[in-house]
């Protein structure tokens, strides 16, 4: 083994030593067909030396597939590759690394259970003559690179506890142990916070300075704009054009991308929140599979005329949050309230309800991962159109299927939100576009009318022209007085979408934002648990319940009183944060509210709530039809 | 995933939209399956004996169809299989693998023969009695998959020990069944009503009963339920994505256990069909405890061969039965296992019956000699508007 990784590291050097072409890579004239479709016509591409050099396009414009040729995993139709002005033929990872290219891929290629240094050191093992492992022979090596490009990698941690943005650099680690010269980076900054983004840009400054040259794909315009020497826009498997960053603009990048202006910014009127739509109170969710509370007493209420927005880091509990609201997994403890929109309609319970009681009950939910949940894919368009309604009047009569009624109404909602595929609602839904699955979904669960829309990543690997498309149809539904719960991780959509962002760190609710009011990098601090705001305790609704009344309302009201002390004080724990924050004051406003609490709590009504929900289901089933 | 609409399609020709149609792929993959299975036993019987191979591999061929008779054995001994079939079929739509076809075949058959040789009823009643012992062989497994999560591959390989034990127990001892040693007493001379009625049929052969007349309108009304009613719309929800099925409010545990009795009775209605044909119920049961009967485990062959489709299970298992039958045909030559090594062939290949649709998805409307002669086809494979299909592949491309 080792004479082996010897051998791979005086290829790589020898290659690398030679100076004579300007591009380290040039790609001429590459095609590449897969039945149906053609994912690179004619592409040409060249890396100068020591550049970092960006590839923009839209989901399916074919940027992986060219990323993959140059990486060996697929061979090209027609066209041929040079590295270093010699003729290459790469076959499979193994040439591509021994040129001296390698690939962080979007999802990466770690152990979980091995430490950095093993990772690190995974296929070009230092071992003896015998196949004994000797790691430290090469530990100080890595330790050495770990210092000059300041990644602050623990070697000996294991994968599963580190941060995303440590497990990348363990990646690119990978690739400078390898001597590697060419690195590629697929989507790189997907899964970080602002702060990791902007360390990672920095390492990629370094990289460039040490002559590594830098290829990476994006579909994030300001990124591209704010590293990136060069940038190449594929479209459709065709490349439109490759530019100095220098010389272009975020709204001409996305114009060559989309091949139409597009609204980067959402546009939407002023929100005017109504009553309340939904109560959590202390909700806790245990997960079997992380054996632990990933929810830990959260509280909060969403209104209508709202996009409430859950932001975080991925593995927060916001997931688990989702699945305990929409039923798909039970909730440890805790409650969960909805309004009833329906006239006199007694509010409902919903935290004993099963996932079809809840959708009946009015709420709408578009689900994180598409392909797992929202969709059957291999059903065709019509039957995923009413896959939650198959049963009710319309779609089906005493336990028959009416084809005839799912196809027009599938018809209707293909028509209405635009969703295209081949053979209209016959389409096996495997075979649309993600962004059309994605339509079909929003469709779907929009035109359930329901007064809550649960909506988790809705964007989540789209295209610009989907994303915008997605964002109106959400905004036009909180204009129509639904409540909105958003979950999202891309920080620009939070940014742009939301009236009011909750941040979750570590299951609990760490800060409730005004997008207006704040930067995306004190958002970061947030997310990333550096920074905590305490919240107020939310009403109990339960003791808010007075006869004559809904429950919810009198909820609203107290909370509309937190919310002044909360937005005038805000209780500061970190010395940061003491600073930037304005001094504590009014005092009174505190001891009102609270004053007004134990009124409320004077009043308690013997009425529960669990004692009707099935009748109230009923009927809110009736008003959907 | 296939995000591959932004991206030009390749246009198709009439013929390649009819190649697309996925009956038409499902019936040619099947079609594929069984000549590369009879090419593979024809080599096979070369192998054994290069002379002999030709003369009986087309007397075994042509064996089935020698008179009325040998045909109407084919059709009314396939009952049983189509019966388990039908089983296997309906629980892989819910997507569960029943391997348990056979034990939910003995439960009915023990059922069945008890109702008719103890309590003297008529063949209807022991033929519901079948369907209720089955159903209860079923719905363990699902049970246990549902709420304990066991592989129900495993629980139902040892359901399938445990009603054989059972129905040996039965037989032994009860006198009035068992007559001698190692076989039963004769349905027909104790309680002739049970004996399936013929009802007209016995025109073709005397042992033409209705049975395989109840198989296949049993496979009709499977085929109605799983794509007509909310049932059917249910259970393959639930066994195409399960976690989209929980998404929809379709409880899935409910439909696992419901998919695993539905299945499990039809596969007792196979033990009733065949305890109750005047072949076996003349002759008495052999009941030395030797092995499980190979009829629960032939139903996966039928189904497997029929792509899971109801209807398409009615023409596989009359043809596994047709190949069962032919071996007699074979003559000294060779031994009479080797039509069981061509149905294993088959079905073998049968399970490669997503990978020949792949390649008839890929390669369909495109004539292979183009594919030979021009490196590249044209853009637009046919002169008539081809339809635009976003893709035909299911493969990755942006990814």
């Amino acid at each position: 083994m080792l004479h082996l990784f010897k051998k791979k590291v005086a290829a790589t050097e020898t290659v690398a030593a030679d100076p004579s072409s300007p591009f380290v890579v040039e790609m001429r004239h590459i095609s590449k067909s897969f039945p149906g479709i053609k994912a690179n016509d004619d592409i040409s591409l060249e890396l100068k030396r020591g550049e970092i050099h960006a590839l923009l396009g839209e989901n399916g414009a074919g940027k992986s597939t060219l990323m993959s040729i140059l990486f060996g995993l697929y061979s090209p139709d027609e066209g041929e590759i040079f590295v270093n002005g010699q003729k290459a033929n790469i076959k499979s990872p193994n040439d591509a690394t021994k040129l001296g290219i390698g690939m962080v891929h979007q999802h990466f290629m770690l152990i979980d259970c091995f430490t950095g240094l093993e990772n690190i050191i995974l296929g070009a093992e230092p071992v003896d003559k015998i196949g004994v492992l000797h790691p430290k022979k090469v530990r100080k090596q890595i330790e050495e690179l770990c210092e000059h490009y300041h990644f602050g990698v623990d070697l000996d941690m294991k994968v599963q506890d580190m941060p995303v943005g440590m497990q990348q650099k363990v990646e690119i680690l990978k690739m400078l142990y390898r001597k590697t010269d060419i690195l590629i980076f697929d989507e790189p900054t997907a899964v970080l916070t602002p702060q990791e983004i902007d360390e990672l840009m920095n390492s990629f400054r370094e990289l460039v300075k040490e002559g590594k040259t830098i290829l990476f794909i994006s579909h994030k315009l300001n990124e591209i704009m704010g590293v990136a020497d060069r940038v190449t826009v594929l479209r459709k498997g065709k490349v439109v054009n490759t530019i100095n960053v220098k010389d272009t603009n975020v709204q001409e990048l996305s114009r060559m991308m989309v091949g139409r202006d597009v609204q980067l910014v959402v546009q939407k009127k002023p929100c005017e929140p109504k009553k309340t739509i939904l109560s959590v109170r202390d909700l806790c969710v245990y997960s079997h599979a992380k054996h632990k509370e990933v929810v830990k007493n959260v509280s909060f209420d969403v209104r209508q005329g709202e996009i409430t927005c859950i932001a975080g880091i991925e593995g927060n509990g916001q997931t688990e949050l989702i699945y305990a609201l929409t039923g798909l997994e039970k909730a440890k403890s805790g409650k969960i309230y909805l309004r009833n929109v329906a006239e006199n309609g007694e509010d409902i319970q919903l935290d004993h309800f099963s996932v079809r009681q809840r959708n009946e009950a009015g709420v709408a939910h578009i689900p994180e991962d598409r392909h797992r949940y929202g969709l059957v894919l291999d059903f065709d368009l019509q039957s995923n159109m009413v896959l939650e309604r198959y049963y009710q009047k319309p779609f089906s009569n005493i336990g028959w299927i009416n084809r005839q009624a799912i196809h027009s109404y599938s018809d209707k909602i293909i028509e209405q939100y635009d969703v295209r595929s081949g053979k209209g609602s016959q389409s096996i839904v495997r075979d649309m576009s993600g962004g059309n699955q994605q339509k079909a979904i929003v469709g779907r669960e929009l035109d359930r009318q329901t007064p809550l829309l649960i909506a988790c990543q809705p964007t989540r690997g789209l295209d610009v022209g989907a994303i915008e498309y997605i964002h109106n149809q959400i905004v036009k539904a909180r204009d129509e007085d639904k409540g909105v719960l958003l979950l999202s991780l891309e920080l620009e959509e939070v940014m742009n979408l939301s009236d009011r962002i909750l941040v979750m760190y570590e299951g609990e609710i760490v800060a409730d934002l005004n997008p207006k009011e704040i930067t995306l990098q004190e958002l970061g601090l947030y997310m990333s648990g550096a920074k905590r705001m305490e919240l107020p305790s939310l009403p109990s609704v339960e003791n808010s319940l007075v006869a004559g009344k809904t429950v919810l309302d009198d909820a609203v009201a107290a909370e509309k009183e937190a919310n002044i002390v909360e937005k005038k004080e805000p209780e500061v724990e970190n010395a940061k944060e003491a600073q930037e924050a304005p001094e504590p004051k009014q005092e009174e406003v505190k001891t009102e509210s609270d004053a007004q609490k134990e009124i409320v709590k004077e009043n308690p009504s013997k009425r529960t709530l669990k004692k009707t929900p099935r009748k109230v289901t009923k009927k809110g089933g009736k008003d959907h039809e | 995933m296939s995000d591959t609409a932004n991206t030009a399609p390749i246009g198709k020709s009439r013929v390649s939209t009819f190649f697309h149609k996925p009956w038409v792929v499902s019936v040619l993959s099947s079609l594929v399956s069984v000549v590369v299975g009879l090419l593979v036993g024809f080599i096979v019987l070369v192998c054994i004996n290069p002379q002999a191979a030709p003369a009986a591999f087309a007397s075994m061929i042509k064996f089935g169809f020698t008179d009325k008779n040998s045909v109407a054995n084919i059709f009314y001994s396939s009952a049983p299989i189509l019966m388990t079939g039908l089983a296997v079929a309906f629980a892989f739509k819910a997507g569960s693998f029943n391997i348990g076809g056979a034990g939910q075949y003995m439960g009915g058959a023990t059922f069945a023969f008890v109702g008719a040789a103890l309590w003297k009823l008529p063949w209807p009643v022991c033929i519901l009695l079948a369907l209720i012992g089955g159903a209860l062989v079923g719905c363990i497994p699902g049970v246990l998959k549902a709420f304990f999560n066991v592989n129900e591959v495993l629980s139902a390989i040892m359901m399938n020990w445990i009603v054989q034990g059972i129905f040996y127990m039965v037989c032994q001892s009860n006198s009035a069944i068992l007559v001698t040693d190692g076989a039963t007493t004769k349905v027909s001379n104790i309680n002739p009503s049970a004996v399936l009625p013929t009802w007209g049929l016995e025109g073709i052969d005397p042992n033409f009963t209705i049975g395989f007349v109840i198989a296949c309108i049993l496979a009709i009304i499977v085929w109605l339920v799983l794509e007509k009613t909310n049932l059917g719309f249910e259970i393959k929800a639930c066994g195409l994505n399960k976690d989209a099925a929980k998404y929809a409010g379709i409880n899935e545990k409910k439909n696992i256990i419901l998919a695993f009795t539905i299945s499990g009775a039809l596969a007792g209605i196979g033990g009733a069909l065949y305890i109750l044909m005047p072949a076996a119920a003349n002759s008495g049961l052999d009941i030395k405890y030797s092995g499980i009967p190979s009829q629960g485990f032939d139903g996966i062959s039928v189904a497997l061969l029929a792509n899971n489709n109801p209807i398409g299970c009615i023409f596989s298992a009359l043809f596994i039965q047709y190949l069962t039958y032919s071996g007699t045909g074979l003559g000294s030559a060779f031994t009479h296992k080797i039509p069981a090594l061509i149905v294993g062939v088959i079905v073998y290949f049968a399970s490669f019956v997503a990978f020949v649709r792949m390649m008839i998805l890929r390669y369909g409307g495109t004539p292979f000699w183009r594919k030979w002669f021009k490196k590249k086809p044209a853009p637009t494979g046919g002169t008539e508007a081809p339809k635009a299909e976003p893709t035909t592949g299911k493969e990755d491309v942006s990814k």
